[in-house]
């Protein structure tokens, strides 16, 4: 019953989504909507983390980056195949988040943030040291890939876009999958109560760990594809615009929830789009709307919908009684 | 009937007439779970009122809701004529009803003066607080020889004294003292008690939340029992100490 | 190799005043409000650019430019919470909020900057030009002038802290809440002048940043980075300790620097802050944990 209703929700996103290219015939939405499309998968898989499982870390921006770097490296020195590249992103991704998450996840609440705020730091310092490898400041750029022996650029915006589409989808299945699994109840059940869930068993720096890591692996991807997209890779994967865009698409969606991150993601990517006009003043304005959106919509819009909706299928519910003392 | 009506009317009235706070059907919610529901409590000056009832049935809740620390929600709340029940914490202090909260809530890293000097926070206070540290340190000599001592590092009895006089320091004229004797051993309780009765001569009113029978017959004026968040008997101490329910429930007399 | 440590050590008591100037507002803001404030970084940067402003359009004052930074970042610290903080606080999820929010503050002020004066590298003409050579070791009189500004306003924070009323009110909300609001002190209050007092205390690190190295918009990047290091090494929220942090931190920051090369300094200080949060969060002279 709920899984038939996810296939229903699935499929709609993807028909929706899909058809957008034959409606839409300017490429400059379909790039925003790919955007959106990608930092939403980033987004909510960092959501796995922070959301499901209590974990604020702020480590995935370097996985983000790591995916963006690896793949670039590799095609650029070694003419890597993008299609296997994008894949190796998502392998690094994980390979880093081992190597932060082994040692990290024994620490918990600002120290977390702490140990994950240094590491991204650390990797923005090696990257802009082995210029050689990476480039340094100017970074890297991709050539072209051609499909085959003909003309057609493989990274073409219809092929990118449907690409993008795929790897959304991928993700919703990947993130419902997880939550609905053993470990994303053990996960939440941490979150919820730690003393509970070990006397029930659960190995709460196992279960965290591996969400750490599974968490990290579509960041990758989406940094490897990004990249390839763009055909260039900077420092600026490094920027603070990302982490802000990706926990702010997660806060302004909903915390926790399945689809919030994605909306959020979506609203924030064509809001940013929107302000392209203002040049300079973009990020001022941008900062400034960031900060009344959290101020004024705390609790972010899916958990407004949902309100909406539980307001219109019960009415007297204990929590509208109170509310009437008010 | 119709008699004990008017007297009824007419003891409110005179109560009314002379108490400093006034309480009026009250109620306070944490969420969704009714803490006070419906309290109504009074005070006059120079009275020791003290609050008996079971644990969690709301007697911290209502001297919270004086002090300004949980709002209320219907009812009111009246200081000398005036409604206090919308002002901020730090105002409430300012008219002198001063709160000394169950387990003290020092401030663990400064020394006994320096939390005896916040005590006169507020600028009426801060003035006289030369001479209030003085009664102070009468009313609890043993802080005397601890004034540059760390609060972390006391004993309970001490740390006990040292919240009261922190109320003291702010020329309190209404005092509220939650279970001030928790925890003490009886011969610490008893030099508290000893000094809640001096603090008392001086004037003061004195609410007193207390488990403790004993004290509480050796302090109050009046009593008010509270149960389920609610006043189920007040009167003078020997009415209430004397009734049937009271006797079976907390006196352990059958 | 002696006069190279020597000089390797002066270099980090002058790092280290600036890192004290620098953690120790966020550190007070830290312990009293127990949220981080991602937008210190900005202040540094503002500070650094207020100064500048003042030297260059108001004829080269440099004690009335320094006087002009305080007064402006201890204003805008007020600004920034009543805007930015206050809204979000006591809620739930207050704590990303205020994280996304704070670090969207510092990106506004960045790219103000950046609107307002440029991106390009700017520099303070020198206050004072000259060196005092003791053997082989020499100072320049503008580190001399760090070393000896810094400790002013340290101790002068320190002696807010424990001597003045509002000072001790600050202690008070930092160390029981409650038992503050039970005394009548009215804690939005303190967390308004808290907030500023830490702004003020970036401003001024920023010049004395400033100073020394290149103007640039990011420029308070760094120094944040190393100031929540020392914060947690000197246990969070004791300002005590993050000053003896930050000294500990800039010796090791000149020494690094000096004798493994400029470039690794950084990464070094982030690797052992990774150890210092894994082996002993509670820090140096935390008790707590």
């Amino acid at each position: 019953m709920k899984s038939n209703k996810f296939l229903l929700e699935i499929l709609a996103i993807v028909l929706v989504l899909s058809v957008i290219p034959a409606l839409v015939r300017q490429q400059y939405i379909l790039h925003v909507i790919m955007l959106a499309m990608i930092f939403g998968i980033v987004a909510s898989n960092w959501n796995l983390a922070i959301g499901y499982g209590g974990m604020f870390h702020l480590a995935q921006v370097p996985f983000f980056a790591a995916g963006g770097y690896s793949t670039a490296i590799l095609s650029v020195h070694m003419g890597l195949s993008p299609l296997i590249g994008i894949l190796v992103g998502g392998v690094a991704a994980v390979i880093l988040s081992l190597i932060i998450g082994i040692p990290a996840l024994r620490v918990r609440g600002i120290y977390l943030v702490f140990l994950t705020f240094a590491f991204h730091f650390i990797m923005l310092s090696l990257v802009l040291y082995f210029v050689d490898i990476t480039g340094g400041d100017m970074g890297l750029i991709l050539e072209p890939i051609r499909i085959g022996a003909t003309n057609i650029d493989m990274f073409n915006p219809v092929v990118t876009y449907y690409t993008a589409l795929s790897l959304f989808v991928l993700s919703l299945v990947f993130i419902k999958t997880i939550i609905d699994s053993k470990i994303g109840l053990a996960l939440v059940s941490l979150r919820d109560s730690e003393v509970y869930a070990v006397s029930r068993g659960i190995n709460p720096y196992k279960i965290k760990l591996v969400t750490f890591v599974l968490s990290s692996f579509l960041a990758g991807v989406c940094g490897a594809f990004y990249v390839h997209y763009l055909r260039v890779v900077t420092p600026a994967l490094f920027d603070w615009s990302f982490l802000i865009t990706f926990l702010a698409s997660i806060v302004i969606g909903g915390v926790g929830t399945l689809y919030g991150p994605l909306l959020g993601a979506f609203i924030l990517t064509f809001l940013m789009e929107s302000l392209r006009f203002l040049e300079m003043f973009r990020n001022i304005v941008f900062g400034l709307l960031m900060i009344l959106i959290l101020i004024f919509m705390p609790k972010g819009l899916i958990m407004l919908a949902n309100r909406a909706q539980s307001i219109f299928s019960s009415r007297q519910n204990s929590a509208g009684i109170v509310d009437e003392e008010n | 009937m119709k008699l004990t009506l008017v007297k009824n009317i007419l003891d409110t009235r005179i109560n009314r007439g002379a108490a400093m706070l006034e309480v009026s059907d009250i109620h306070v919610y944490y969420g969704l779970f009714e803490a006070v529901k419906g309290i109504s409590v009074n005070i006059r000056e120079k009275e020791l009122v003290a609050i008996m009832g079971p644990n969690g049935h709301g007697k911290s809740t209502l001297i919270r809701a004086i002090s300004g620390l949980v709002k209320i929600r219907g009812g009111k709340i009246e200081y000398n004529g005036k409604k206090i029940d919308k002002l901020k914490p730090p105002d409430i202090v300012k008219m002198g009803i001063i709160q000394v909260p169950e387990g003290g809530h020092l401030f663990p890293e400064m020394t006994v003066e320096e939390n005896l000097l916040l005590g006169a926070y507020v600028p009426g206070a801060w003035k006289k607080r030369k001479e209030n540290m003085q009664i102070v340190l009468d009313l609890f000599p043993i802080l005397k020889d601890k004034m540059d001592q760390i609060c972390l590092t006391l004993s309970g009895g001490e740390r006990r004294a040292v919240a009261v006089g922190r109320g003291l320091m702010s020329s309190a004229k209404l005092l509220m003292l939650d279970e001030p004797s928790l925890g003490l051993s009886p011969l610490l309780a008893k030099e508290l008690i000893k000094g809640i009765k001096k603090i008392k001569d001086t004037g003061i009113s004195i609410i007193l939340v207390e488990e403790n029978i004993r004290y509480i017959r050796e302090l109050a004026d009046r009593i008010y029992l509270i149960e389920q968040g609610k006043v189920t008997l007040e009167g003078k101490k020997d009415q209430v100490l004397g009734n049937k329910h009271v006797k079976k429930a907390y006196l352990g007399i059958i | 190799m002696f006069s190279d440590i020597a000089s390797a050590i002066i270099i980090g008591l002058v790092l280290g005043s600036m890192y004290a100037l620098a953690a120790v507002g966020l550190t007070l803001v830290w312990g009293v409000l127990k949220i981080l404030n991602f937008a210190h970084g900005g202040f540094i940067t503002l500070g650094a650019y207020f100064v500048w402003v003042g030297i260059t359009f108001l004829g080269g004052n440099y004690v009335i430019s320094f006087l002009l930074v305080m007064g402006l970042t201890f204003l805008l610290g007020f600004v920034l919470n009543a805007g930015v903080i206050r809204p979000l606080q006591g809620r739930p999820e207050s704590e990303t909020n205020i994280f996304i929010a704070t670090l969207a503050t510092s990106i506004i002020i960045e790219n103000l900057i950046i609107v307002g004066f440029g991106g390009r590298y700017k520099s303070i003409p020198e206050m004072a030009s000259g060196s005092l050579t003791l053997g082989s070791i020499s100072i320049n009189f503008q580190q001399m002038i760090i070393m000896a500004v810094a400790p002013v306003f340290l101790v002068g924070l320190m002696y807010y802290l424990k001597k003045m009323k509002s000072g001790m009110a600050v202690r008070a909300v930092a160390q029981d809440a409650d038992g503050a609001a039970i005394v009548g002190i009215d804690s939005e209050r303190v967390y308004s002048y808290t907030i500023a007092i830490g702004a003020l205390m970036a401003g001024v690190a920023g010049v004395l940043l400033g100073v020394i190295f290149y103007l640039s918009p990011g420029m308070g990047g760094d120094p944040l980075v190393r100031a929540l290091f020392i914060m947690v090494l000197g246990g969070m929220g004791s300002v005590k300790g993050t000053i003896y942090g930050a000294y500990i931190i800039g010796i090791i920051d000149a020494l690094a620097r000096y004798f493994i090369g400029m470039f690794w300094a950084s990464p070094i200080l982030f690797v052992m802050f990774i150890l210092l949060l894994l082996l002993r969060p509670q820090g140096l002279f935390g008790v707590k944990v």
